[in-house]
């Protein structure tokens, strides 16, 4: 047996002879009372996640409606008219710089565009976007439960 | 619903093997409550599922060894740079432990324990690993990220620094 061997067989007698520490007695107190205070929350100081199921998909209908409304009724829809979006743009290029008549010209062409194809496939952006929103805010309910419960713990 | 009273003698049947696991690697009690701590309320969490498996020791063991990885990652931030410094600076981080003050405790066990403590965390981290946790060279320079060599190198440093400890406190 050479050196290295002889020197880890002894401290592996060695370690593993050492008893095992002994917990503080603070330890069981400490975990216990965050588990209390943590039952004694009320469930909307809670994650998303740990709300009444009920709650959570109130929620989450609530959300879509919301954005759904937000989609329907939002500023830019009553921007939809060229001339509101021409006069808009006027008032840009006369107070900015040539640089944003570019953008203007391309406002121009696309609106119609968008107002166009807007028509025909709201439903289906609106439910594209549902969808995102959902996958976003699922994305972020987990990612805060995450880091709350990290936190806490 | 998990019965607290039931958790409670629960996490008093482990709580000594999940902190002696956690303070051999982070070489500190108080951060080692501290992740005791966070094993628990992982283990709360879980307690239907992991409350009488017999794999709940190891189950245990495993979260407190990557709490305590992790926590030495994030908030002592490159040990393993550390010890590259150590190396490079051509310091023989093995006579820490005996460079310290002398203890001394009376009990050879408890100057070992505390010898260990004392170690730097790259030689404490996988010296722990290979001898509390059984694992290979090849797992330990996996899980921290460092080749097999660094790894024979640092455990071979930390056991000769607790080698000597053990000389003085015959001698």
């Amino acid at each position: 047996m050479n050196p290295e061997q002889d020197l880890e067989k002894l401290m592996e007698c060695e370690l593993r002879s050492l008893p095992t520490p002994r917990a503080p007695e603070t330890l069981a107190p400490r975990v216990m009372g965050t588990i209390a205070a943590r039952a004694a929350l009320p469930w909307y100081r809670r994650t998303w996640f740990e709300w009444p199921l009920g709650w959570r998909v109130a929620a989450a209908a609530l959300t879509v409606t919301f954005l759904v409304a937000l989609m329907a009724l939002a500023p830019w829809r009553a921007l939809a008219g060229a001339d509101a979006v021409a006069e808009l743009v006027e008032q840009i290029k006369t107070s900015m710089a040539p640089a944003i008549e570019i953008a203007g010209r391309v406002l121009r062409v696309a609106l119609p565009l968008w107002n166009a194809l807007a028509q025909e496939y709201l439903v289906y952006a609106f439910a594209f976007v549902a969808a995102l929103v959902a996958a976003v805010a699922t994305l972020g309910g987990a990612a805060r439960y995450l880091v709350l419960r990290e936190i806490r713990s | 619903m998990t019965d607290p009273q039931q958790f409670e003698a629960f996490m008093r049947n482990h709580q000594d093997m999940v902190f002696a696991t956690a303070v051999r690697l982070l070489g500190n009690p108080a951060d080692a409550e501290d992740i005791a701590q966070a094993v628990f309320m992982k283990a709360y969490e879980r307690f239907a599922e992991i409350g009488g498996s017999p794999a709940t020791r190891g189950w245990l063991r495993t979260v407190a060894t990557n709490l305590c990885l992790n926590h030495l990652a994030r908030y002592r931030r490159r040990w393993r740079f550390f010890s590259e410094m150590r190396d490079a600076s051509d310091e023989d981080a093995s006579d820490f432990a005996e460079s310290l003050p002398a203890p001394e405790p009376a009990d050879r066990h408890e100057a070992l324990e505390q010898a260990l403590r004392k170690l730097p965390d790259a030689q404490r981290v996988p010296l722990a690993l290979f001898h509390f946790e059984g694992m290979s060279y090849d797992e330990i320079a996996a899980r921290l990220g460092v080749s097999v060599g660094k790894v024979k190198t640092d455990i071979h440093r930390g056991r000769l620094a607790l080698k000597r400890k053990l000389e003085l406190i015959k001698s």
